[in-house]
């Protein structure tokens, strides 16, 4: 079964449809990526499925249920979480006490006015395993204000892990980042896909890392759906190359 | 029976002065993004500043003249203190105000005193208008029209003139103002400036009804806040309403039970916030 | 140099410094100066200039700061009308005194409860907004309980305030505490700051303060992990709330009088401005700028009657120069 499902779903703002009939179904496991020229509506598709706007028309399923108008703070807990195109962590904090709000909030600890011994190691070795997936030791008590622009990334990626979520929507998670950086990002992607199993929907632009991690790709194209498979397919699909050669001009 | 108009027409006057108080407010709150704690400070000074040139250029000359020095007292300010903090958080431009407004009231109390002084009106305008309705003197229905006449000014300001045009664009979308190329600094200083200048008139014309106290502005500061919240942060003609409504209100309880006429404004606000609380016209999320 | 910079830093969670098992030395040093300052001030203030009563002002205010700024500072939230728990907590002490019982500690129980309720009562009305609009919200509502104070003669005493009450002694089993001694009091005001710093360092260290200055740090990225915010912003008022009450019925007893003055936004004012002075990030934050603020008003009006342009001249000069407050500022220098 998928979990996540879009069955016709339009969005209108005005009178202007920012996405139109939209079908797509993510199994669970599934790597897929979300491609597509500027303003094509994959912010937009991003932002109806974690909860921002409900569809105009059609309908959302999570895991076989309707989440048509559940607010994000509601998607949250049934194990769907996202990241931003721009990053949203604490940036005055240290890159510890960023999981540590993580963790804490996703054991459902926030009214604690106090912890065991006992809660309070439970929470510390959440926070270093988390630490140690993501190779964020070296940073622990670094102000993640002052971290390179891709270590934020990745700590913003370790905050909505610490939920374990089922589906993790990712904003273009390279965006503005070196080669070097975006490898190490393409590595953690895949690893979480591969080691943790999670199902995973990203906005991307690089076209090296889509081609290179994705199981499926999603087209977009002025609101519409323009193709969907697998990266050999999209690759070789004459739609999606006129599409893209057009827009790069 | 005539106890009731009575009231309700003193709350109406009165409620011209929140509604005066919370316009200029309102426009800073809104462009500005700062709640002008000194307002009640540039009241004061409009009342005292009128006071003491009507002896040189009379009654009229002061009306005019007054709200127009307080207002370039305004621009001073806005340009020396408070233009370094719109990029900070909001807290520090409320903490400035404050303390401007206590260095105000006690300017005010060194250089005029601190016991109430009388602020005359031209004879012409103190008579009564009718037998019955004694309270109808010449200089409250006078006070009604040209506050009026100003609130409508501002309006038709804010409707028709390119300034007045971009600073409701900007109350409504700033990011957006300031990237069509528009100097936001600028339209900040002068809509700060005509917000003070509207706390300048109500000054003035407040000394004619209610005489002159270093804390005149101070006592009408908070029923402005309240004129405000209860006609919705961001609708000029919500503050507008808002000011008459809790004035009239103030009007009618005082007739029934005086001792409450000060809490039922709140009361009111309460109400308001549990019902609507975004006030009655005012926008969802702005500000916030 | 950096390792400095990071134990600052860490500080603004209120000292939770996972990841070192080792306690933090200078922290821990600089409370035990504070607190043997503290124990030993009536013995030290007269040598240089103060009296016993100024020290116990001292710390009521800095009492009442403590726990506006868990939600000021801490969690971000800019209430402008904490006077009104603060003159809740003294009316209903005083009030407690004067027609119902002699006793000092249940006239405090019922101060810190009428204050401490009210703010719990309110707090949703003004959570449901935020930033300036919550600024507001929190004025206008304070007022209203200044108005009733004036206009409620019969019971308050109006404009002239609450007199006719004394605090009493307490008895414990055969043992009394004598009150009326100032040094007494001095020490009976310690010991209730004294629970109040513990539950707000308790608060700031568990995980619910780290939800607190979450939310200061970025409400959106919290409301994204599932968050109710309003809720938090709500506990963290009503804690506060029962703190200044707690301060304003001492406060009661310590003037023997109270007056609506002691719920005036004036006074609200004061206290958030106590809280920039001495540094709004940080625990000891409150009490350094009570003390600032109570020894420079004590001397300002005893020299001149325009004290208050000087008060008003220190808001505009500390937001122009000090927006971090004293604390905040020498920690700054620690960095560099």
């Amino acid at each position: 079964m998928s979990l996540l499902s879009l069955k016709n779903v339009t969005r209108r703002f005005g009178s202007l449809s920012a996405l139109s009939n939209i079908s797509m179904e993510v199994p669970q496991g599934e790597l897929r990526a979300v491609i597509g020229p500027n303003g094509a509506g994959k912010t937009t598709l991003f932002n109806l499925i974690s909860g921002f706007f409900p569809p105009s028309e059609g309908e959302l399923l999570f895991d076989g249920q309707s989440v048509k108008g559940v607010p994000p703070e509601k998607l949250v807990h049934r194990g769907m979480i996202r990241t931003f195109q721009i990053t949203e962590i604490f940036l005055d904090l240290s890159v510890y006490e960023n999981l540590e709000i993580a963790v804490e909030t996703a054991h459902g600890l926030n009214l604690r006015p106090w912890l065991s011994p006992a809660r309070r190691r439970q929470v510390r070795a959440h926070i270093d395993e988390l630490m140690q997936t993501l190779h964020l030791e070296d940073l622990a008590y670094r102000m993640a204000g002052e971290l390179a622009h891709g270590d934020q990334r990745v700590v913003e990626i370790a905050i909505a892990l610490a939920r374990e979520p089922r589906l993790l929507l990712l904003d273009e998670p390279t965006a503005g980042m070196g080669d070097e950086e975006t490898d190490r990002m393409t590595d953690l992607i895949r690893h979480l896909h591969q080691e943790r199993g999670i199902t995973m929907l990203f906005i991307e632009h690089d076209m090296s890392i889509i081609f290179n991690v994705a199981d499926r790709i999603t087209v977009l194209d002025n609101g519409h759906l323009l193709a969907e498979g697998t990266p050999a397919e999209i690759s070789a699909n004459a739609d999606v190359q006129a599409a893209y050669l057009g827009a790069a001009r | 029976m005539e106890l009731l108009l009575f009231n309700i027409f003193n709350g109406l006057i009165i409620g011209i002065f929140y509604a005066l108080m919370a316009l200029g407010l309102s426009l800073i709150l809104g462009l500005n993004g700062i709640i002008n704690f000194s307002h009640g400070g540039f009241l004061a000074l409009g009342g005292y500043i009128a006071y003491s040139l009507s002896p040189v250029i009379g009654f009229w000359g002061a009306l005019i003249v007054s709200p127009f020095i307080v207002g370039l007292l305004g621009l001073v300010v806005e340009r020396i203190l408070i233009r370094p903090l719109y990029s900070r958080d909001p807290l520090f431009s409320l903490l400035l105000t404050f303390g401007l407004a206590m260095i105000m009231e006690d300017l005010i109390r060194t250089f005029w005193g601190a016991n109430g002084l009388p602020f005359n009106v031209p004879a012409a305008l103190s008579h009564p208008l009718s037998q019955t309705y004694f309270f109808v003197t010449g200089y409250r229905v006078f006070l009604v029209v040209l506050a009026l006449l100003a609130i409508g000014s501002l309006f038709a300001l804010l409707r028709y003139t390119r300034i007045g045009v971009r600073i409701r664009a900007g109350n409504a979308d700033l990011e957006t103002v300031s990237a069509l190329g528009i100097n936001i600094y600028r339209l900040r200083a002068i809509n700060f400036g005509v917000g003070i200048l509207f706390a300048g008139l109500a000054g003035v014309l407040a000394a004619g009804r209610l005489g002159l106290t270093p804390t005149m502005g101070a006592s009408l500061i908070m029923p402005s806040f309240v004129a405000i919240i209860v006609g919705g942060v961001g609708s000029l003609l919500g503050s507008l309403l808002g000011g008459i409504i809790i004035g009239v209100a103030a009007g009618i309880v005082t007739t029934y039970y005086p001792a409450a006429s000060d809490v039922v404004i709140y009361v009111i606000m309460a109400v308001v916030l549990v019902v609507r609380p975004r006030g009655l016209l005012g926008q969802e999320g702005l500000l916030e | 140099m950096n390792a400095t910079t990071i134990q600052d830093k860490t500080s603004t969670l209120g000292g939770s410094r996972a990841g070192m098992s080792s306690v933090d030395l200078p922290r821990l040093a600089a409370a035990l100066v504070i607190w043997a300052l503290l124990l030993s001030a009536p013995f030290w203030l007269p040598l240089v200039g103060g009296y016993t009563v100024l020290g116990t002002r001292v710390l009521i205010f800095a009492l009442v700061t403590l726990g506006l700024n868990l939600l000021l500072g801490f969690t971000g939230g800019l209430s402008f009308g904490h006077a009104a728990y603060f003159g809740l907590g003294a009316y209903g002490t005083g009030l407690m005194l004067k027609f119902v019982t002699a006793s000092t500690p249940l006239a405090i129980l019922v101060g810190v409860l009428v204050g401490g309720l009210a703010a719990t009562l309110l707090g949703p009305i003004t959570v449901r907004r935020k930033g300036i609009y919550f600024a507001m919200i929190t004025i206008a509502i304070g007022q209203m309980f200044y108005f009733i104070a004036v206009r409620w003669n019969s019971l308050t005493g109006g404009e002239d305030g609450l007199t006719g009450f004394a605090r009493t002694n307490v008895h414990f089993g055969g043992w009394t505490l004598d009150l009326h001694n100032p040094t007494n009091f001095y020490y009976f005001t310690l010991f209730f700051f004294a629970i109040g710093c513990f539950v707000v360092w308790m608060v700031l260290r568990s995980p619910l303060g780290h939800t607190f200055v979450a939310i200061r740090e970025n409400p959106k990225r919290l409301r994204f992990l599932g968050l109710p915010i309003g809720v938090y912003i709500w506990i963290a008022f009503a804690i506060s709330g029962f703190v200044a009450a707690l301060a304003g019925s001492l406060y009661a007893l310590l003037n023997n009088f109270t007056s609506p003055e002691d719920m005036n936004w004036i006074l609200s004012g004061d206290f958030v401005i106590i809280c920039v002075l001495g540094g709004m990030r940080t625990f000891w934050g409150p009490l350094v700028g009570s003390v600032i603020y109570v020894v420079v008003q004590d001397y300002l009006s005893s020299i001149t009657v325009n004290w208050m342009s000087f008060i008003g001249a220190i808001f505009v000069l500390s937001v122009l120069f000090f927006p971090w407050g004293l604390l905040g500022f020498f920690q700054g220098r620690f960095k560099k």
